[in-house]
């Protein structure tokens, strides 16, 4: 163990499951930041994010630890990191964490994704991406959007190598869904393309180039040399010996005489398809020459010979020629996919560019290009801020060929000064737990990649295969599962041992449940659809096993028996359990019986979110909002708990015309509560259709009482995630459109692309079972996760047999992907097809050992698995039956009634009831609005406002005796013309010298005068145009552009807010009387705004909030 | 004058305050002639409740504030002229770059060059403002980023690529610009400041300034111009940004400056705080006083959780309130949850334009232009506020539209709004003035662009008024302006995507600050550093906020920044320690608040929080009362929940006799069968959803494009070949066929690429159609016939594809474009289509499916199977008929299969039984 944790030495773990390697890749970092490693060096890459953050969260863990252990306890830390403690490594130990907390640059934990990104964010002129380039969430909304452009550009009447294309693919017969298909998934594949181009001939495009591997690779020139041939006259004429003989012997039983005729009289083009006719069976093999008894008399021997020989040789060149046309069809599909393929990446890339957006895949490619780019990766490593020094690789095994591709600069770079500067590698990871493939992960990189560090950086090869994690029964069933020899062999698996000697554990294998038998089809009776639901048999099936599951998972709660963590002892809860499943679709049927059994329990990823019930109901009533006239949106919105509006109701809608019959009736006329509250409710949110749609969302949340409402409506079990659920709704609001405000109409789009989006995403974990809640996922989501009891189920399914859109081949060696072929459908393959499909077959079959394994290893303590097969779900090479041949193993006896099972139970927990949680009091607050910051503006026009503000200035220049050119200095806007200037000076000199302002203006009279004060208003700002101390009394004036014929209007407009100012002032000066005026600079006199008797006490504030 | 230095608890705007009015003990107590100048405008709020206390203590009536400055508006002022603005600037950066044409587009491959001169701008400038000028030469340049970059050897051809480059523009840009320079003009302004007359200047909240500002600020200490406040410590961690603060302005003067520390014994908080932020790490000790930490699940959590503190302290009295957060998200979030409680935000940041529904208004107009007039499109600007069209009318339209299946185009959008003359003379204004506006695709001088788009605006009635009065309508307006103005004369060719790209990079920069006012102040870091307050909470405690990373800049790296004489990383997360600790001292009573996750992964805490963790036991994550408070169903009414309907019942509605449509179709027969609810929702209550005028077309339609083939093989149809005349010889048959197929398609393949999929489809079919219609038979055949039929007080109806009637009887044949049901389902009564014509029509004795999928033969039932099911599914259908009749229970029963792509499932609430 200690010889992973020397940083003097790199590193490659094999680590199987559950056998610490996140407590050995975190104890490496802390070893690495003891031993003096330059904190910022260090750079360790996971694959997820989850995984980044957990690597995170336990090295925090770590330093606090090891800041507060102290004495023995605090040697024992340093001692199980390979270290001799002494005084100054104490020292260090104590005091690492707070050092990293002020560290500029602490030790990067990120995803290789992450990584990359940072990358280009800091070289993006020298990785050609844009600058300032954003993340593209809605990637497929992107390829969508490029292939929809590309059908744009093939609107008749285009023409060009993509119409070609598109028209070839038709002739071939694909459907508009497998066209799209087949340019969507080549985007999908836009990582691979790339490489390949970049491994070909510059000097050649890359479709001729693909076109002459596809030449080669399917060896095209025999192909259509066999087809000539076929096509060619010889082959007519052998054909014409072989009709004729069949004439002269009077027929001949299977070689039909108007084929063999259609054959003869056949063009060359459709010569295969009559030959095909003639001497094959439609189902496939040659028809036999079959010569009877009577034949026989009518042919010498060596005729007959001949004969024979003539119609196998016919037979093997039909055959050769109907293979050939095979592969011509596979490379005519392959090129013209690629074609248009290659059309849409390119609009997809001059969209992305032109939006400055990339997508992950894309920031892959851009990262390793640079990297790879000659000369680049030293300029990387100059210009980067933090350096490499330590390499750290988690999960190796999801590795995919591209990313390898990327890895390898970095650790070219590392490997180049590795011995002289102590720099280092740590890879781990477990091909067994390969389980990515559709992501492209490639577990055989983990051996290359072991290779390539052994030889150039002397790592050390290293295997943890004790499980710090199950308890023995489970090990011993993993171990008896993969003992199997072919299993084995393909996992290169080796028995695991577990450090959990004493815990107890137990494995069961449950019966497979028995269909009831079906109904005999009575014609008398068909099922009466009022009564009686249609129910298909694999449903039922799957509800049969999924309410075994349910309720052995009651039977299990009831148990109480004890789990451990490391809070110490406890009943297990539902919180502790995982029902894995292979794929989402199997979810529907547990998640059903679990709800009818009241058990609670969380559905995968969050993806779910807009298929909630909730979810639902919001974004039919944002719908409804959109455009009241949908009646299917308000329906819904009606029946909901919102309003709970009977069906009786809907009807009654129905007859009344709809929303505008219900808006237009008093409420009296309503037939019930629902639908009046519905009335007052619905009118109202509909006049707010206008707020930003976060707003929007969280004001019908709250006035709909929405979470309340729904809690009281639905199961229990249930309800305690509604209010979790409508927080990530409101929360996705504000994420919808990168934050911007978006339409009501824009932002169902977005939300429906993105259901769309999740409902394609593969899935993801649901949160901890901290909430108490059974946790259901698929085997590929519960990857790093653990848990006391995992029952996995749905063990015999039928194999997906999905024929791709493109088979993309690329090998652990090559540089680039060797093999890019269109999926092409059974009938349609050539061998060159099928030669590539057992490779895949065995791959997959690999992977789905891989995905018991990952299954199997998640349990603690308990493991259940189950199934139901049927006659269309075999049981042979099913994980079920794996299962089953490992209980065999372990001497279980199967003949015996099951369920079967192994190990020892465990002891129930003692627990103390807890004490129940005292209501707690409501906190409600509702204030008045407070009222508005400024005053309105009373001028929209721009250029009056500024012509005001500069006459305003050029008054106030006049008043201080400054010199007017400066007043003017600041003026926002253009620099003021001669001309205007001239206007404002004049307006403001006739004002300052109007005999009716003189008692404003006239400087020596006045005691003092101010002009723009500000005074305070209880944190506002309040500025006075002019504030004038005559002596006798305070004079608070407000100029305004108008005429004192407006007197009127402007006192009804400005009083209020001239008072404010007024009783301001008379606070500051309390006993002056305080006078407030409107000066009209265009008729350049004034109006005093009667003002009401001073405030009786100093310090109220007639503007400060009625609340405070 | 001097630095007055007060300690971390007393606020810089406190100090000043109380400075001030020692000096101005009258009352009111006049200042207006005060110019105190600001580094960052938040502190005017802080001086002048500052100020306002202060006096009050005094028993002064009041103040007459003094004039508060921003220093960079002041020190133009000063200087009487402003510097270019950033458009401007840019713009001749893209000018500049177009003569290197040739070098850049090998070092800048196909960077837009807007972006690139933005990015170069930004370097610039920072270079502008710390005073530094470009080197006489290349080589002296390159020199440096090789010290910068520690190249020891061959410098990488990217560096000098770099170095000769960004040598040559930024020679460039100084000398196009001249005397608009940001720094010129900063330069001649803080001078002028400093050599006018008047009283002295009092400078507060200048933490981070530049080259320029420290000289001057260094020249204004030492010739007693200036009186600076500043509060901090100068030891210990926090203290390194006050210690870079003094070494840069010290670093301008040959003396000392003159520094006075304002001594005030630490309260405990203060104590705590330094000893926890001390260089030498402290014992483990109890938690500082009136701090709290609170770690919520997630943001939304965590915003519910920091609304819930604030109604706590508002309702125990607490007055100035204040949330301090680098978190755009949650302030967002925080805004609305506060709304509701009527605390409201009162925000200094100001929201970004682009967040506004003007500029999403204004974005809709320019889409329209861009693509097009799509019926959406036209709706997201007729229900934008700004339009000036009321919602009811535009509902009412948006039905026509939906019904009428009208997706676009002018006249037919003015063709469905003319029943509405308002909307329809709106419609006509909107046209006109789009209209006006240049071809989307025609390159055009940018500034005539931006011409333009005010030209919009003006044309369309009511529009900018609208925008006027709306605060970040009249926000809008002025960036349009401001880059009209940066972009007059600007010769560089953009199309309208190219100008739309530059606009919604502005109102991404450009803020506005709503009109509505909140009693809680929502401020940054930066803006924090003279807050004081009676509750604050500092939310978005995280790594990500608090230091937050490195930016990215495209050029030079910290090492090299830290050569050039720019700001680097060290420095910048210095001086957000610096503030951060001013913040944890600024109110009695301090939250700090962090959400555990985010989309799924954990949230890494800030470091320098973890530090305060580091040496206390701090009750940290929420406690499960405050969860259950700030979360749960606690804040709702009891009696309120009491009254709420519970769990219902499973949907089986009842309908009256007198609500019944007693009318069948083959497709609502089915329905009946499948789930009874369904076909009570969409046959009684007719919740069937319209399809959208943009939908793509679909099987349906190629469907319906069969039947054409189908109908025009029976009887003349318009704008088809004629039906041939018997007998059909096959190859004349096929070619027939052939191009009755082109002929059915003939509109689609004029407009869709993928029409030609149908096309082949189609034909790939014929054959086989071929040899099937050779070996029907003699026969009177009719297609698309309308079969009605009373049965037991109803109406069944069916439209059947194809009618054969020969002497010994009818055959009906349907024709599926897709795949057909499986023939348990016929006979089962599960797929009723068939039996439904054949109860339509007692004359019928053979029915049949017949698929143009090659895979597929036809299905066929006839004679006494035929016979059989009649029976059986009439019988069934008379007595279910009946149960109709008696108002029987319609319950909502789907298979799972069904209902997963079922639209009534929000109707029947299938869903919120099962709770899924
Ligand atoms: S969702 Fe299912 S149960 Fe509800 S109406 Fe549709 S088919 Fe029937």
């Amino acid at each position: 163990m200690n010889a992973a944790l020397d940083p003097r030495q790199s590193v490659v773990v094999a680590a199987s499951a559950g056998t610490g390697k996140t407590w050995t890749l975190v104890s490496r970092i802390v070893r690495l930041l003891l031993d003096g490693a330059e904190p910022g060096g260090i750079l360790a890459l996971t694959f997820t994010r989850k995984a980044a953050a957990e690597m995170r969260a336990r090295i925090d863990q770590r330093l606090a630890e090891l800041a507060r252990l102290e004495g023995a306890a605090l040697d024992a830390a340093l001692t199980s990191l390979g270290l001799v403690p002494t005084a100054a490594l104490r020292e260090r130990a104590a005091g690492l964490q707070r050092a990293l907390l002020f560290h500029p640059w602490p030790p990067r934990l990120m995803t290789l994704h992450a990584f990359s990104q940072d990358l280009l964010q800091r070289f993006p002129v020298e990785a050609g991406v844009p600058l300032g380039f954003e993340v593209l969430e809605a990637e497929s909304a992107a390829c969508e959007a490029a292939w929809q452009s590309l059908l744009e550009r093939l609107r008749p009447p285009a023409s060009g190598a993509e119409t070609e294309a598109l028209q070839q693919l038709a002739r071939q017969g694909l459907s508009e869904t497998r066209l799209r298909a087949l340019v969507i998934d080549f985007l999908a594949h836009r990582g691979e393309w790339w490489a390949w181009c970049a491994q070909q001939d510059p000097a050649l495009p890359p479709l001729p180039a693909l076109a002459a591997q596809l030449d080669r690779q399917l060896g095209l020139p025999a192909a259509r040399e066999a087809l000539a041939h076929l096509q060619g006259e010889a082959f007519r004429a052998r054909c014409k010996i072989l009709a004729r003989q069949a004439e002269r012997l009077g027929g001949l039983r299977y070689l039909k005489r108007d084929r063999l005729d259609a054959l003869l009289e056949a063009p060359p083009a459709d010569r295969l398809a009559a030959a095909r006719e003639a001497l094959f069976k439609s189902e496939g093999g040659p028809y036999a020459l079959a010569l009877t008894r009577a034949h026989q008399k009518q042919l010498s021997e060596t005729e007959q010979a001949h004969l024979e020989q003539l119609h196998r040789e016919l037979v093997a060149e039909t055959e050769a020629a109907l293979e050939a046309a095979r592969s011509l069809q596979l490379a005519e599909r392959t090129l013209a996919g690629a074609t248009l393929g290659s059309a849409a990446l390119a609009i997809y890339e001059r969209q992305l560019r032109s939006s400055r957006k990339l997508a992950f895949a894309d920031i892959e490619w851009y990262a390793g290009r640079l990297l790879a780019t000659a000369g680049s990766a030293t300029w990387v490593r100059y210009k980067l801020d933090q350096k490499i020094e330590h390499l750290l690789i988690d999960e190796f095994q999801d590795t995919s060929p591209s990313q390898w591709r990327l890895l390898l600069p970095l650790l070219e770079d590392l490997a180049s000064e590795a011995p002289e500067r102590g720099r280092s590698v740590f890879l781990v990871g477990d091909t067994k737990q390969s389980i990515y493939g559709f992501r492209r992960a490639e577990p055989a990189l983990m051996a290359e990649a072991g290779e390539w560090l052994q030889s150039r950086l002397g790592a050390v090869p290293l295997q943890l295969e004790a499980s710090r994690r199950s308890a023995p029964a489970i090990i011993d069933l993993v171990n008896a599962v993969f003992a199997e020899p072919a299993r084995a062999e393909a996992l290169a698996f080796r028995p695991h041992q577990t450090t959990r000697g004493s815990a107890w554990g137990w494995v069961e294998l449950a019966v497979q449940p028995t269909l009831p038998a079906a109904a005999a089809n009575d014609d008398e009776t068909l099922r009466d659809p009022l009564l009686q639901p249609y129910a298909e048999d694999s449903q039922t099936r799957a509800q049969l096993e999924a309410q075994l599951v349910a309720r052995r998972i009651e039977a299990l709660l009831a148990s109480r028996v004890a789990v451990d963590d490391e809070h110490g002892s406890r009943a297990l809860g539902p919180g502790d359990i995982l029902v894995l499943m292979r794929s989402r679709a199997q979810a529907g049927a547990f998640e059903r019986a679990l709800a009818e059994r009241g058990i609670p329990f969380v559905g995968s990823s969050r993806g779910a979110l807009l298929d909630t019930v909730e979810g639902q109901d919001l974004i039919a009533l944002l719908r409804w909002i959109e455009a009241p006239h949908r009646a299917l949106e308000l329906a819904t919105v009606l029946r909901s708990p919102l309003f709970g509006a009977s069906d009786e109701d809907l009807l009654w809608l129905q007859a009344h015309g709809g929303w505008r019959g219900l808006r237009e009736r008093a409420p009296e006329q309503l037939p019930s509560a629902a639908l009046r509250e519905a009335r007052e409710q619905l009118t109202r949110w509909r006049a707010r259709a206008d707020l930003p749609v976060h707003d929007l969302l969280d004001a019908l949340i709250d006035e709909g009482e929405i979470a309340a409402r729904y809690e009281a409506a639905l199961p229990p079990a249930r309800a305690a995630r509604v209010r979790g659920n409508l927080g990530a709704l409101a929360q996705l609001a504000l994420e919808a459109d990168a934050g911007r405000y978006p339409s009501l109409g824009r932002f169902l789009f977005q939300i429906e692309q993105r259901r769309r989006r999740e409902a394609d995403a593969p899935d993801e974990a649901p949160p901890p079972g901290g909430g108490g809640q059974v946790r259901l996922m698929t085997i590929h989501a519960a990857k790093g996760l653990e848990a006391a009891a995992v029952f996995l189920v749905g063990t015999v399914r039928k194999e997906q047999n999905q024929t791709p859109a493109w088979w993309v081949e690329w090998p652990r060696e090559a540089a680039a992907p060797t093999t890019w072929l269109a999926g092409v459908s059974r009938e349609e393959r050539d061998r060159h097809v099928h030669a590539l499909l057992e490779r895949q077959r065995r791959r997959s079959q690999r992977e789905e050992w891989n995905l018991l394994y990952v299954a199997l290893t998640r349990a603690r303590h308990f493991l259940h698995i189950s199934a139901c097969a049927g006659s269309h779900l075999p049981l042979a090479g099913s994980a079920y039956e794996a299962v089953q041949q490992g209980f065999a193993r372990l001497g279980v006896d199967l003949q015996a009634a099951g369920p079967w099972c192994y190990g020892h139970w465990g002891q129930p927990a003692i627990e103390a009831a807890a004490a129940p949680s005292a209501a707690l009091p409501p906190l409600r607050l509702r204030l008045p609005p407070r009222s508005p910051r400024a005053a309105p503006l009373g001028v929209h026009d721009a250029a009056a406002a500024r012509e005001g503000e500069a006459v305003h200035r050029l008054l106030q220049a006049l008043a201080e005796g400054w010199p007017l050119t400066e007043a003017l200095r600041d003026l926002p806007g253009p620099v003021p013309g001669s001309e205007e200037r001239h206007r404002w000076e004049t307006e403001a000199r006739a004002l300052f010298s109007a005999p009716a302002l003189a008692g404003f203006f006239a400087a020596p009279a006045l005691r003092a005068a101010w002009n723009e004060l500000a005074l305070d208003e209880d944190g506002r700002r309040l500025v006075i145009d002019r504030l004038v101390d005559d002596g006798e009394q305070l004079w608070v004036l407000d100029y305004k552009r108008l005429s004192s014929q407006d007197a009127g209007t402007a006192m009804a407009r400005y009083g209020e807010q001239l008072r404010r100012y007024a009783a301001r002032v008379a606070m500051l000066w309390p006993g002056r009387r305080v006078r407030a005026a409107l000066v009209f600079t265009r008729s350049r006199d004034w109006r005093e705004l009667p003002l009401p008797p001073p405030a009786p006490a100093p310090g109220a504030s007639p503007a400060a909030d009625a609340d405070s | 004058m001097t630095l007055v230095l007060s300690p971390p608890a007393r606020g810089a705007p406190r100090a000043l305050a109380q400075a001030l009015l020692d000096e101005h003990p009258g009352s009111p107590a006049d200042l207006s002639r005060q110019r105190v100048l600001l580094g960052q405008p938040a502190v005017a709020a802080d001086l002048q409740q500052a100020l306002r206390e202060e006096a009050q203590a005094r028993g002064q009536s009041g103040v007459l504030l003094p004039v508060l400055e921003p220093l960079a508006l002041a020190a133009a002022r000063a200087a009487g002229r402003a510097p270019a603005s950033v458009w401007r600037s840019r713009r001749l950066l893209v000018e500049a770059l177009q003569p290197h044409r040739g070098l850049l587009r090998q070092l800048f491959q196909e960077q837009d060059p807007w972006r690139l001169a933005e990015a170069l701008q930004q370097l610039f400038s920072e270079l502008d403002r710390e005073a530094l000028e470009p080197p006489a030469d290349a080589a002296g340049f390159e020199a440096r980023l090789r010290r910068g970059y520690r190249v020891r050897g061959a410098a990488p051809a990217a560096l000098s690529q770099e170095a000769e480059v960004l040598y040559r523009l930024w020679g460039a840009w100084c000398v196009d610009l001249g005397a608009e320079r940001p720094a010129a003009v900063l330069a001649e302004g803080l001078q002028r400041l400093l050599d006018h007359p008047g009283p002295r200047l009092e400078v507060l909240g200048l933490d981070a300034p530049d080259a320029l500002t420290a000289r001057w600020l260094a020249r204004g200490l030492t010739s007693g111009r200036l009186r600076v406040w500043l509060a901090g410590r100068r030891d210990g961690e926090d203290g390194a940004g006050l210690r870079d603060w003094l070494a840069r302005v010290q670093g301008h003067s040959d003396q000392p400056l003159p520094i006075e520390d304002a001594a005030a014994a630490p309260g405990p908080r203060s104590a705590w705080l330094d000893r926890a932020y001390a260089s030498a790490p402290m014992p483990r000790a109890a938690a500082g006083p009136g701090l709290r930490w609170l770690e919520a699940a997630d943001a939304e959590a965590e915003a519910r959780l920091v609304d819930y503190l604030l109604r706590e302290a508002w309702l125990a009295g607490s007055r100035s309130l204040a949330v301090v957060t680098e978190d755009r998200r949650l302030a967002r979030r925080l805004r609305a949850l506060l709304e509701r409680s009527g605390l409201g935000l009162r925000d200094e940041i100001g929201w970004a334009l682009s967040t506004s529904a003007a500029a999403a208004a204004f974005a809709a107009l320019l889409d329209l232009h861009r693509h097009g007039p799509g019926y959406r499109r036209l709706l997201d600007w007729l229900q934008s506020p700004c339009s000036g069209v009321l919602a009811d009318p535009v509902d009412a339209f948006h039905e026509q539209l939906v019904r009428e299946g009208v997706a676009g185009g002018w006249t037919a959008l003015q063709r469905a709004a003319a029943a509405q003359p308002a909307l329809a003379s709106t419609l006509e204004a909107l046209q006109a003035a789009l209209e006006a506006l240049p071809a989307p695709l025609r390159p055009l001088p940018a500034g005539e662009w931006t011409g333009a788009l005010l030209g919009l605006i003006e044309a369309l009635p009511g529009l900018k008024a609208w925008l006027a009065a709306d605060a970040a309508g009249q926000a809008l307006l002025e960036t349009l302006a401001d880059l009209h103005e940066g972009l007059q004369g600007c010769a560089l060719p953009l199309d309208a995507d190219g100008i739309r790209a530059l606009l919604d990079r502005a109102l991404e920069a450009a803020t506005f600050r709503p009109d509505r006012e909140g009693r809680v102040r929502l401020l940054t870091l930066e803006q924090a550093q003279g807050l004081e307050a009676s509750t604050v909470v500092l939310a978005g405690a995280s790594r990500a906020q608090l230091p937050g990373a490195a930016t990215a800049s495209p050029f030079f790296n910290q090492a090299v920044r830290a050569e050039l004489g720019l700001p680097d990383w060290r420095q910048r997360q210095a001086l957000s320690l610096w503030r951060l600790r001013r913040l944890l001292d600024a109110s009695p009573e301090l939250l700090i608040t962090q959400s555990a996750d985010s989309a799924g992964e954990a949230v890494a805490v800030s470091p320098w929080i973890a530090a305060l963790a580091s040496v206390c036991e701090p009750p940290w994550r929420l406690d499960g009362e405050t969860a259950a408070r700030v979360l749960g169903p606690a804040g709702d009414s009891p009696a309120r929940r009491a009254s709420l309907p519970g769990r219902r019942r499973p949907a089986a509605p009842r309908v009256p006799a007198a609500q019944l449509r007693r009318r069948l179709s083959a497709s609502a027969h089915q329905r009946l069968i499948e789930c009874p609810y369904r076909y009570f929702g969409i046959d009684v209550l007719g919740l069937a959803p319209p399809r959208e005028p943009d939908e793509d077309p679909d099987r349906r339609d190629f469907g319906e494009r069969v039947h054409r083939l189908l109908q025009a093989l029976a009887s003349p149809q318009p704008g088809l070949p004629p039906p041939p005349p018997p007998p059909w010889q096959r190859p004349a048959l096929l070619g027939h066929l052939e191009g009755l197929a082109e002929a059915v398609l003939a509109a689609d393949l004029a407009q869709r690429a993928l029409a030609q999929v149908w096309l082949e489809n189609l034909r790939a079919a014929l054959p086989a159609l071929a040899d099937w219609l050779l070996a029907r038979g003699p026969a009177a055949v009719q297609a698309e016939v309308t079969w009605e039929r009373d049965w037991a007080g109803w109406q069944l109806q069916g439209r059947v594809d194809r009618v054969e009637t020969r002497a010994s009887g009818r055959a009906v044949i349907d024709l599926k474009a897709g795949g057909l049901p499986a023939k348990r389902a016929v006979l089962a009564g599960e797929a009723v289509q068939l039996a439904h014509y054949a109860l339509l029509e007692p004359a019928v004795e053979r029915v049949e499916y017949l698929s143009l999928r090659g895979d597929q033969g036809p299905l066929v039932v006839e004679g006494s199977a035929l016979q059989g099911l009649r029976e059986t599914v009439g019988g069934r259908l008379t007595r279910r008929l009946a149960a109709l009749e008696r108002a029987a229970p319609r319950p909502a029963h789907g298979e799972p299969a069904l209902c997963r792509r079922c639209e009534l499932i929000g109707v029947c609430r299938r869903g919120e039984g099962l709770g899924l």
